[in-house]
């Protein structure tokens, strides 16, 4: 479904990525591990078009979209739940959520409307209030739920359980595993190593830019380095 | 930890509350003071339609200011660029209006349905063309891209029509208006106070087409994914909103506010290639004072600036209309840096 050939890609005169490749077939649950800094956000803005690639292809479905604008390729269905969640502070959830379905137009909007309450009640309680303003767990539901609302067919998730409670951290993973059954394609970012490469089908080490490894979730939860250097066994 | 957090915000709101429930009564008595010896010395008695012309015209102005400004604040919120070439295209307002009005005969207000159109594609191709490119430079480098378009644009109008203020006299305007009720006799007297007809009109349409924008900007789709490219450009991206284009229209609609305004203006002004420089420099003050980025701060900014400035005159005749402006700035720079309407940044 989407490939990275050699992909290169940075900032200004910083390049941070030096060829990466990897590829994520229809209905699997991919996941991207590697320490701070090895480039795994990176990776996620350039398939989402926010920032240049310098060379190197990316291709979905056939196409190529390195070049494309980054609203193209949300229109195609790339999505992602960014780092920093990115929400609009100022406004309510309900506007935040109509936002993700920009594209769509109002009538399509009520059914996922629904769909995403139901995954995330918490939303439906806080609807009117001001996104800016809920707790941190809520903000993460929040980016899900509107990542959800533009009916993402390939959906990436940067670090979704970033400063979460344990419990909550369970919730969040427990939704994407339900987001891959419902027949959407995801890449995981994760700093939690384990419980991310258990939920997956393969998974991929950054290291400094670069692929290192890749396998099976069980390929890799198994290897001797990754053990060491990601899952602190 | 969080707890900590909350007690802070809340005594740094209350003693922000209380520094300015300060100001505003030092303001109060002060005003009170002046209001008891104004009375008491008679000045009252001799000067009240003076006072009178005063508000009225610095209202009618005032809301004019109100609408300039609101395109330059739109246009500052969304794109973060401070653009110089506001007043210049507000003088192409003027202009075409006003070879519509000469040439073809078209009313100043009809011409709206023209002039603002043209504004709005003319502010959409200098986004797309010249700001686009400098998005991500340097302030000063915008600045001075801005600030040489207004200087070209007229540059161009000082060629093609020369530098000869010209001006036009509406036809109806000294003329009788029954609207049922009551009868409006142009130029309409209100408590001593003279009411040219243009200059009511531009007010009233100006209030308009500021609520009309208002709502434009708070109601609709567009206006929804034009405050989200504004506080969340990437997550703006990141949802499939096209933000070039967003910025595009926004600076569109931003120039079609000047435009509408230089229309407005039009008929009461004496039109030449730096007309619009004026309420350039003036819709910066109203921008700072309503809150950077505050677009019904920017209407309610104007009404303020529009009165001071007409007061002003009054106690210190000869004066030049800027100073006080200027001393209403600094004081809101030194009180409420961040404007009537703007949010502290903390
Ligand atoms: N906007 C930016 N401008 C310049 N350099 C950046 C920018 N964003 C990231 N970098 C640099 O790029 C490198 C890779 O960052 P990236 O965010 O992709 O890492 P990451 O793998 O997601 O790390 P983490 O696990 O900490 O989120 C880092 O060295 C970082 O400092
Ligand atoms: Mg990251």
């Amino acid at each position: 479904m989407l490939r990275i050939e050699n992909l290169h890609a940075g900032y200004a005169d910083l390049e941070v990525l030096h060829g990466v490749d990897l590829e994520v077939n229809e209905g699997e649950i991919v996941a991207l591990i590697g320490a701070n800094g090895a480039g795994k956000t990176t990776t996620l803005r350039a398939i989402s078009g926010v920032i240049p690639v310098s060379s190197g292809s990316i291709t979905f479905e056939g196409s190529s979209i390195d070049s494309w604008r980054s609203s193209k390729i949300v229109a195609e269905g790339v999505v992602q739940v960014p780092e920093a969640r990115k929400l609009f502070a100022d406004m309510s959830v309900r506007e935040n959520l109509r936002l993700g379905a920009y594209r769509r137009g109002r009538s399509e909007m009520d059914a996922t409307f629904d769909e995403v309450f139901e995954l995330f009640p918490r939303l439906q309680e806080r609807a009117s209030q001001i996104a800016g303003t809920l707790s941190g767990g809520e903000q993460q539901m929040l980016a899900i739920g509107r990542a959800l609302m533009t009916k993402p067919r390939f959906l990436m998730l940067d670090e979704p359980s970033l400063g979460l409670a344990p419990k909550l951290v369970a919730d969040i993973f427990d939704v994407v595993r339900n987001i891959g059954k419902n027949g959407v394609t995801v890449m995981l970012v994760e700093q939690n190593a384990v419980r991310a490469l258990e939920l997956s089908d393969r998974g991929y080490v950054l290291e400094n830019g670069v692929v290192a490894l890749h396998g099976t979730g069980d390929e890799l939860l198994g290897n001797d380095r990754v053990r060491e250097a990601y899952l602190g066994l | 930890m969080g707890r900590k957090l909350t007690s802070d915000t809340t005594v740094n709101e209350t003693t922000q509350g209380r520094s300015r429930a300060w100001v505003w009564t030092v303001l109060a008595i002060v005003a009170f003071v002046l209001g008891i010896f104004l009375v008491q010395s008679g000045w009252w008695d001799s000067n009240h339609s003076v006072f009178a012309q005063a508000v009225v015209s610095g209202l009618l102005i005032g809301g004019v200011y109100g609408l300039v400004a609101m395109g330059l604040s739109l246009v500052f919120g969304v794109l973060d660029i401070i653009n110089f070439a506001h007043g210049a295209l507000m003088t192409i307002g003027i202009y075409a209006s006003y070879l519509l009005f000469q040439e073809y005969g078209v009313d100043p207000y009809i011409s709206l349905l023209i002039t603002v159109p043209l504004l709005f594609v003319v502010g959409m191709g200098i986004q797309h063309f010249a700001i686009n490119p400098v998005m991500t430079a340097p302030v000063h480098n915008q600045l001075l891209l801005t600030l040489g378009i207004a200087i070209m644009i007229e540059n161009i109008l000082l060629v093609v029509f020369t530098g000869t203020p010209r001006s036009i006299e509406l036809p109806y305007a000294r003329e009788s208006f029954d609207l049922g009720f009551v009868t409006l006799d142009f130029p309409l007297k209100v408590f001593g106070a003279v009411v040219s007809m243009p200059k009511l009109i531009a007010f009233v349409m100006a209030i308009v087409l500021a609520l009309v924008l208002y709502v434009l900007i708070q109601r609709t789709w567009l206006g929804s994914a034009i405050r989200a490219s504004a506080q969340q450009p990437e997550g703006a991206e990141l949802v499939g909103i096209d933000i070039n284009r967003i910025y595009m229209i926004t600076f569109g609609i931003g120039a079609a506010a000047a435009g509408a305004a230089g229309t407005l203006v039009m008929p009461f002004l004496f039109v030449s290639p730096t007309a619009g420089a004026t309420f350039n420099i003036i819709a910066f003050v109203v921008v700072v004072l309503g809150g950077m980025g505050s677009v019904p701060g920017a209407l309610v900014g104007g009404l303020i600036i529009g009165l001071t400035q007409e007061m002003s005159q009054i106690f210190v005749s000869g004066s030049s209309k800027f100073l006080s402006v200027f001393v209403v700035f600094i004081l809101v720079l030194l009180f409420r840096p961040q404007g009537i309407f703007g949010k502290a940044h903390r």
